[in-house]
């Protein structure tokens, strides 16, 4: 059994470091990636488990650039099999690893209560008579794909870290006082200068907490899985 | 190719990244369980068997033999 840790640019080098149970790791290539496997490694649920091989992939991660993090428990009977599993997701997986070249990400929790989305021109826009039933159907879900990436508890931090996001990608709770999480890809160095604005951000809030993670590998930006 | 990144290698700096970032549970959780590249496609609904403190995952995708006791197993899987 090969427990698969990350996804990585085929050519890579075989990695030095070991896997969450000590185990040797290789590359298993499939065109223009790689999957950083071990053999025979134990993938049993704990806190743990996963503190080692979240631990794991971080000196991946530091070893290798790019590198996409497998979520935990990826597993394949065989190379055959994982290579027939990358093999229709090659493409996007490369496309993926290109867009977090040279990055980390950072999340960021907000907490407390919700405030009121900002106020929208698309009310205006669906005034119009002009507008047809599609028009203002397609404009509504805008609307409401944009309130959902919105985090106007915040807006004045995030207006702040906006120049150093490479990609962001935002998630509303609908319920408890986690209000949302934004998983945010800046640069490498742009890490410190990340944690800085959050925490003066921090320090002079009188508004949400805000709780901030990181460097992470960049776990929040592989591709959906498409049903 | 992936590159490979020398500075990192140095011991010090590996260290402090590791330890600098924070490890709390729920981060973890979050990222490894809910986030990440899935191969295999094949995902059932299952629940872990740990505290997960606040979680919006009430719902974990995974795949349920690396979380539920497998058949044969009476002890709890951990």
């Amino acid at each position: 059994m090969l427990r698969v840790y990350a996804v990585v640019r085929a050519g890579a080098g075989e990695p030095v470091e070991k896997g969450a149970s000590g185990e040797m790791l290789r590359l298993v290539a499939c065109g223009e990636i790689a999957a950083i496997v071990g053999e025979g490694a134990d993938v049993s649920l704990s806190p743990e488990a996963l503190r080692r091989h979240d631990e794991t992939v971080r000196r991946l991660a530091l070893e290798l650039d790019p590198l996409l993090p497998a979520r935990f428990g990826e597993t394949a009977p065989d190379d055959a099999a994982l290579v027939r599993a990358l093999a229709p997701r090659a493409a996007e997986l490369a496309e993926a690893l290109a867009r977090v070249a040279g990055c980390v990400q950072m999340t960021l929790r907000v907490f407390g209560e919700s405030a009121e989305p900002p106020p929208s021109v698309l009310p205006e826009i669906l005034d119009e008579p002009l507008t047809g039933p599609g028009t203002r159907y397609l404009l509504q879900r805008r609307q409401e794909a944009e309130r959902a990436r919105s985090l106007p508890e915040i807006a004045e931090l995030r207006a702040a870290l906006a120049p150093l996001l490479r990609a962001e990608r935002v998630e509303r709770h609908a319920a408890g006082r986690l209000l949302a999480t934004a998983y945010d890809l800046v640069a490498r160095g742009d890490a410190p200068r990340y944690a800085e604005l959050v925490r003066s951000a921090a320090a002079r809030a009188d508004g949400p907490r805000v709780a901030l993670s990181g460097p992470w590998p960049p776990y929040a930006f592989a591709p959906e899985v498409r049903p | 190719m992936s590159e490979r990144l020398p500075a990192a290698r140095d011991a010090g700096e590996l260290v402090e990244v590791v330890a600098g970032a924070d490890g709390s549970l729920l981060d973890i959780v979050d990222h490894l369980l809910n986030q990440g590249v899935v191969l295999t496609g094949e995902v059932v609904l299952g629940l872990a068997d740990i505290d997960l403190i606040y979680l919006r995952l009430s719902a974990l995708l995974c795949a349920a033999d690396r979380i539920l006791p497998r058949a044969g197993e009476g002890g709890e899987e951990s």
